[in-house]
């Protein structure tokens, strides 16, 4: 079209430009035979034009065969690896960049697991050939294109319904008006009309242009504000378009026992129940009925959590509340705190278990579970234990090393892990150790829901052996089993800094590989 | 091979040596042509098609109203609940979904195989699975609760969060699956209407219809060189549908598979829930097509032939499913694991009996009437068997989800799933959304693909003159 | 451009004639001999262990090969059944090579005689359990406890026997009424015979279907007794269509090659048998991939043993690999593009490869349970590939020498017979044919 424009320009000719001869046929094959005819007289820019593709039309024009299948196919392939980088990127690929990907490990799966990614990667190819073949096809078919000089003919209308059209151009070389008409009606051509290219340009009116702009200027805004809303911070809290879940009647853990009339719904004014006395979770009554092995205390004595409960139950008669409900003011709450304090110095010294429960004890029988016992042992104590205590249990774990060099810069307020080869820990019982891994005490927090009770014993196992080894006598050592000398290992008992060194020993002699 | 007169009255008759007429009444071109604009161009539309529409509208609005109310309270008004967490919505996804595939199987497939009978109903077909994934992606759409979050299903970065979708939950594979299916299906129903539309276009007779068609026609001339790379990107696009749309039903059956619960973990389910997509696609077609057919005069252009064509296949498939059940009964005997074989004792006469025998009379035994030609050619009964297929196929949906959940591992967590009043509207809701958009589309784009069936005429003269001498 | 529509066969040789028997007679020469040498080879090689004979590895191999063919016959009875029932017009120029191929099914029970005769007449015992050991008393007392207790009495000798006569006779009925059928039609031309074959089609696909699924069952899942997968028959029915279209490909070229039905089968027509073959390339990849990632991603132990046996690189993860490549991805793209498709020698070639790792995949399926020890699990002792290169040479021979004798049946089957429904009411369009 701007073409045509140009040349009305130039020649400044009012009249319609020629284009080319559109000639109608009856139906497809004497189009097919009309193009075939056109082609041996040496015609190229030719186009026919059906209401439907018509077969054998690509030949009798001299059509190529398009390149839209290898554009797909290596669209294909490219999409096959994105999909793949995609989901490799975005599930394994964490680090510390700007848009990281996050590496959450779910089901089992490996980070990367190529079963699961094969259905999107598919997906993800079927998806851009798609696109590539749609958006391909018509670009190449240079569509959409609303304006066409053959629309100007009102005959052209039937080539979608029951038309059959020759349609050549004037540009081509063999063309000459007469000529080519009388060609065109000898193929059978049953009509010959001529085409010309419109008398000037029908023009989008200028208020459309502006309204567009503006339009189009307006519609930046919401995108910038998102985008500008990405880096800002803003004080007001979030907007609830529609509150939806966000506030709900209910009350939410270690909240306080919601309102009702004067009081609250409940008498010791928090929301949680506790169980009910003497409730046993499932699987859990041995929790219960063999306090040896998981409470450490001789069988018919007091265990802790018992003391623990008695104080509750003490504390409830007595009419404190248990907790310092969120809703009293301050002055209440004062009131109140000594007596939660009381109840929460219970630190019974109970009557410990001198020896090892029955269960372990019937391990330390046969050699070869007693060094199973031990191997455990070892494992968890350095797996939960030696980052405090050190792998040699003289309280220099790395946690405990770094945690006290920040006391001296006041970042910090750490209570030095114990030495387990202190005087004061050798004497106590097994069952006040069992305890201590347990419930904690002082700094150490309690492990009785990370280390299974088992597991715990086999650490007080370890740590027997482990004080034996450092704080033992000669004579403790077997005859068979002396392959150091005694004289080697011994002095550097008194000396903390060589506490590491004496663990590596100690690895050796297990044959154990351990990370330092 | 010329088409005997019989033929041309009754073109289900089968005679080896030829191959029956596709169009009938003796209807050339632009007959063809005429038959399918005068849907849109002719007198106002039959008094039927505003009922249609006037009550579907109404069953959508009740549809959005129940999705605003869902969106304001939460899913909880939806009869979800422990243990049966995936309750009608997922039901009713599937089942949509599984509707959906008769279109791109119809214009996709059988244009593979060749099946030139394909050409009168595939338009409207493809103009159904896209309505039907409509219906589909709105359960699971409004499932996620806080639909205003719908676009952290997909992989977009998040400066801040790191958040991503995680690759390996099939979840997330059925939001890949189900928008691609949506956005090719979309693809191919427009790309193979553009041809249409210009013929419409060039037999508008107002400006609006002028303008509105011209520009969706995007110009298009039925030039042989756009005509060439047409096809070319049309056998592409089929031969990329074709895994597409056994992909996604494979994948909405993964959802289910994957996972350990008895019933639900059983390998065929892939092919057995595309074979069931199929089946219960087809049924919609046939349901949608008889009194589509009536309603605006095609009956020459969707023949008996085609219905019977496409009863044959419901049948086919219906007897895929029917298979699959059995293996599956089998495979949780044989497999010896107990819990399987509860759960699929516990279909069959547990509880939820009912819905099992439902499903299996209508998917497996109604569906056998069509071994007789009676009831495939004459529309009452197809139609009646179809919507037959089609709760059948429904409730088979509804075994699967409800009965393996509603008796999980735990006894003590046991329940009887009972759906809500807003499950039951949004169900038949989807149903109004449906036919809005199937009605308007009948009324206003072209409902037979004109240039495809045109391409399949007879156009030897001798054929011609045969066809014209009746 | 416009080419004359041929209205009838113009081909100077249409059947095989006297040559037919003859090459029956050396397809068997050969193919015993190959069993033979194979069956020499296995005893030369010796045992393994105490409870894994040399006569045991050569029933694995024989096994493995007598699938391979079966799978080939049945997706062929299954093209015939296809072809009938969807009237389809293209293909009834190469519809009698694959009645042809179908009707040896029965015949074929011949060949399955050693392994049905020690399964199901020396009762359960070492002998009886050679090849499935849920015949083994061994494996009986070791799982009773387990999930396999039920099982025990559907895989018991004597009713797994009279199963396997029950599919054969089946699908030996259905080929053969096909067979038949359209031979009387080279004669009769009567129009009717193909409307009767299609009607018949109809309820013969339901048949097959049933008899496939079952027999894919105890054929080669139960080689694996507590390992059960629905989507199994599937897996052995895409597998086996895909064998029987790569075999018509080389059936055709051998054909045209000796100058047989020259002029009847165009490129139009390797182009649909090229395009069908990727077509199940594709399906048997996509039933592979859905029956492992399913397995995979649900990880229950009870089913996953079958695949971390496969998937172990001291075992078979290589030939897994090799199937994913060989089976899938690399003919994926090797037949996907047009003019490759229309090309025959092309896909001559490609023929024989899909053929191959068609073989290979039965040899996947079957050789890992052969060194599952008595009480069924594949586990210590069953240690690395029970192949070393010279049993895989045998396993090779076993394979030619089975093909011989299938195709000595297949050759036998042939003689006399026009190899084209010469009047079949759609010849004409076939002959005319032109694709996409």
């Amino acid at each position: 079209m701007a073409e045509t424009n140009e040349t009305n320009e130039t020649t400044g000719e009012p009249e319609e430009e020629f284009l080319g001869l559109l000639a109608r046929f009856e139906d497809p094959d004497a189009l097919v035979e009309g193009c075939d005819q056109a082609r041996r007289a040496g015609y190229t820019k030719m186009d026919a034009f059906s209401p439907f593709p018509v077969h054998g039309i690509d030949d009798a024009i001299g059509i190529q065969r398009t390149k839209l299948p290898v554009l797909v196919f290596c669209v294909g392939m490219t999409a096959c690896g994105l999909g793949l980088f995609l989901q490799w990127y975005t599930n394994t690929f964490h680090h510390d960049c700007v848009f990281p990907g996050y590496d959450f490990l779910i089901s089992g799966k490996a980070m990367f697991s190529l079963p699961a990614n094969i259905p999107v990667t598919f997906e993800v190819i079927v998806l851009l050939s798609a696109f590539t073949a749609f958006f391909g096809m018509w670009a190449l078919n240079g569509l959409p294109k609303l304006s066409n000089p053959l629309f100007r003919n009102p005959e052209f209308r039937r080539s979608t319904s029951d038309g059959f059209f020759l349609y050549i151009e004037k540009e081509d070389g063999s063309f000459s008006q007469s000529g080519t008409r009388d060609e065109l009606m000898e193929w059978g051509a049953e009509a010959v009309d001529p085409i010309s290219a419109p008398e000037e340009e029908l023009q989008v009116p200028g208020y459309f242009k502006l309204v567009g702009l503006i339009v189009a200027s307006l519609l930046l805004v919401p995108p910038v504000v998102i985008f500008r809303a990405q880096f800002t911070k803003n004080p007001l809290p979030r907007m609830h378009v529609n509150p939806d879940m966000d506030r709900q009647h209910r009350s939410e853990s270690q909240d306080a026992s919601p309102a009702m009339g004067d009081g609250t719904l409940f008498a010791d004014d928090r929301a949680m129940r506790i169980d009910p006395v003497g409730t046993i979770a499932r699987g859990e009554l041995g929790l219960v009925t063999d306090v040896e092995f998981h409470d450490g205390v001789k069988k018919g004595t007091p265990t802790r959590s018992a003391m623990a409960e008695r104080t509750v139950e003490k504390t409830v008669e007595a009419g404190r509340p248990l907790l310092v409900s969120r809703r009293q003011d301050d002055a209440a709450a004062d009131e109140s705190k000594p007596a939660a304090d009381d109840s929460a110095k219970v630190d019974p010294e109970l009557d410990w278990l001198v020896d090892y429960p029955e269960q372990i004890r019937k391990k330390l029988e046969t050699e070869e579970a007693g060094l199973a016992l031990y191997a455990r042992g070892k494992r968890q104590f350095d797996v939960y234990c030696s980052v405090c205590h050190g792998y040699a249990g003289y309280g220099d774990g790395l946690v405990s090393k770094r945690a006290l060099a920040l006391n001296l810069q006041q970042k910090a307020e750490w209570i030095a892990a114990k030495s387990l080869h202190d005087p004061q820990v050798i004497k106590q019982p097994v069952g006040r150790i069992f305890d201590t891994i347990s419930n904690g005490r002082g700094g150490m927090g309690p492990y009785r829901s990370q280390i299974t009770a088992e597991d715990r014993w086999a650490i007080i196992f370890f740590v027997r052996a482990l004080q034996a080894t450092r704080d033992g006598e000669k004579s403790d050592v077997p005859e068979d089993a002396r392959v150091v000398a005694w004289d080697q290992v011994n002095p550097l008992q008194d000396e903390a800094a060589a506490g590491s060194d004496a663990g590596k020993e100690d690895d050796k002699k297990e044959d154990d590989s351990k990370p330092e | 091979m010329s088409v005997t007169v019989d033929q041309l009255n009754d073109n289900t008759i089968e005679d080896p040596s030829t191959r029956a007429p596709l169009v009938l009444g003796g209807l050339d071109y632009k007959g063809v042509t005429d038959t399918v604009s005068d849907v849109a161009y002719g007198a106002a539309p039959p008094k039927a098609w505003f009922v249609v529409l006037g009550i579907s509208a109404l069953l959508m609005g009740m549809l959005f109203g129940c999705v605003g109310h869902l969106i304001m309270t939460g899913v909880g008004v939806w009869g979800n609940n422990n243990p049966v967490f995936w309750g009608w919505p997922i039901v009713n996804f599937v089942f949509w979904v599984g509707i959906g595939h008769a279109g791109t199987l119809i214009s996709a497939i059988l244009f593979l195989l060749r099946q030139n009978w394909r050409t009168s109903i595939n338009r409207a077909a493809e103009a159904m699975t896209i309505f039907a994934v409509v219906c589909a992606g709105l359960f699971p759409g409004v499932h996620i609760g806080r639909v205003w979050s719908f676009y952290w299903l997909f992989p977009i970065p998040t400066e801040h969060l790191a958040m991503w979708p995680n690759f390996r939950s099939p979840l997330l594979w059925d939001v890949f699956a189900v928008s691609t299916y949506a956005t090719v299906s979309l693809l191919f129903w427009y790309m193979g209407m553009v041809p249409d539309i210009a013929t419409f276009r060039d037999r508008a007779k107002n400006k609006i219809q002028k303008i509105a068609y011209s520009v969706l026609s995007l110009g298009w001339t039925g030039s042989a060189r756009h005509w060439h790379r047409y096809e070319m990107a049309y056998v592409i696009l089929a031969a990329l549908a074709t895994p597409l749309v056994l992909s996604v039903h494979t994948i909405v059956s993964f959802d289910f598979a994957v996972s350990q619960v008895p019933g639900w973990h059983t390998t065929i389910f892939p092919p057995y829930f595309v074979a069931g997509a199929i089946f219960s696609g087809f049924a919609m077609v046939v349901t949608l097509m008889v009194p589509a057919r009536e309603l605006f005069g095609l009956k020459n252009l969707i023949t008996d032939r085609h219905l019977e064509n496409m009863n044959k296949i419901i049948m086919a498939t219906g007897l895929m499913v029917g298979c699959a059940y059995g293996i599956e009964f089998f495979i949780a005997w044989y497999g010896g694991n107990p819990y399987e074989q509860f759960a699929f004792i516990n279909r069959a006469f547990g509880p939820y009996y009912w819905a099992y025998w439902t499903m299996v009379s209508c998917n497996v035994l109604v569906p056998q009437l069509f071994w007789f030609k009676k009831c495939r050619t004459n529309p009452w009964i197809m139609v009646a068997i179809c919507i037959f297929v089609n709760i059948g196929m429904w409730f088979e949906r509804f075994v699967i989800t409800i009965t393996s959940l509603s008796r999980d591992f735990l006894p003590s967590s046991w329940a009887y799933f009972t759906p809500t009043p807003v499950d039951i509207m949004m169900l038949v809701g989807s149903f109004g959304l449906f036919f809005t958009l199937f009605t308007l589309f009948c009324r206003f784009l072209p409902m037979v693909a004109i240039s495809e069936v045109k391409g399949v005429m007879p156009h030897d003269d001798h054929e011609l003159e045969g066809a014209e001498a009746h | 451009m416009h080419s004359e529509r041929k209205t009838s066969i113009t081909s100077e040789r249409i059947s095989l004639g006297d040559s037919s028997l003859k090459l029956s007679l050396v397809s068997f020469v050969v193919g015993a001999a190959g069993v033979l040498i194979a069956l020499v080879g296995f005893y030369a090689m010796g045992d393994y262990d105490n409870s894994h004979s040399w006569f045991k590895r050569f029933l694995f191999s024989y096994h493995t090969s007598f699938c391979f063919c079966l799978s080939i016959s049945v997706g062929a009875l299954f093209v015939v059944l296809i072809l009938n029932l969807t009237r389809a017009g293209w293909g009834v120029v190469v519809r009698r090579l694959a009645e042809i191929l179908a009707s040896v099914i029965f015949p074929m029970l011949i060949l399955f005689a050693p392994i049905f005769l020690i399964t199901v007449f020396s009762g359960r015992g070492e002998w009886g359990s050679l090849i499935y050991i849920w015949n083994n008393p061994t494996f009986l007392a070791n799982n009773s406890e387990t999930m396999f207790d039920m099982k025990q009495n559907y895989l018991h000798s004597g009713w797994f026997g009279l199963r396997i006569l029950i599919y054969f006779s089946v699908w030996g009925l259905i080929a053969f009424y096909f067979f038949m059928r359209s031979v009387k039609q080279d004669d009769s031309g009567d129009r009717q015979i193909s409307a009767g074959m299609q009607r018949m089609s109809a309820p013969f696909m339901i048949f097959f279907a049933f008899t496939v699924v079952f027999a894919s069952f105890d054929l080669e899942m139960s080689l694996a007794p507590r390992w059960f997968s629905t989507m199994f028959p599937v897996y052995f029915f895409a597998g086996g269509v895909m064998g029987a279209f790569a075999t018509l490909i080389i059936f055709c070229n051998l054909l045209q090659k000796n100058g047989i039905l020259t002029d009847e089968i165009t490129d139009d027509h390797y182009h649909d048998l090229a395009k069908l073959s990727f077509a199940f390339v594709f399906f048997w990849g996509y039933i592979a991939f859905s029956q492992f990632m399913l397995i995979w991603y649900a990880n229950i132990p009870e089913e996953t043993f079958w695949y971390v046996y496969r998937a172990d690189w001291s075992k078979w993860a290589f030939l897994s690999v090799l199937l994913i490549f060989g089976h899938l991805l690399i003919p994926f793209v090797g037949i996907m593009a047009r003019h490759l498709r229309r090309n025959r020698k092309y896909m001559f070639v490609w023929a024989f490869i899909l053929l191959a790792f068609h073989w290979l995949d039965h040899y996947w399926l079957v050789m890992p349970q052969f060194l599952a020890d008595p009480t069924g699990h594949l586990t210590a002792t069953s240690n690395g590939v029970p192949g070393s290169p010279p049993a895989l040479l045998c396993d090779a021979l076993l394979a030619i020498g089975m093909l011989g004798l299938y195709m000595g049946m297949v050759f036998f089957m042939a003689s006399g017979k026009a190899l084209i429904p010469v009047k079949d009411p759609r010849l004409v369009e076939s002959l005319n044919f032109k694709n996409l």
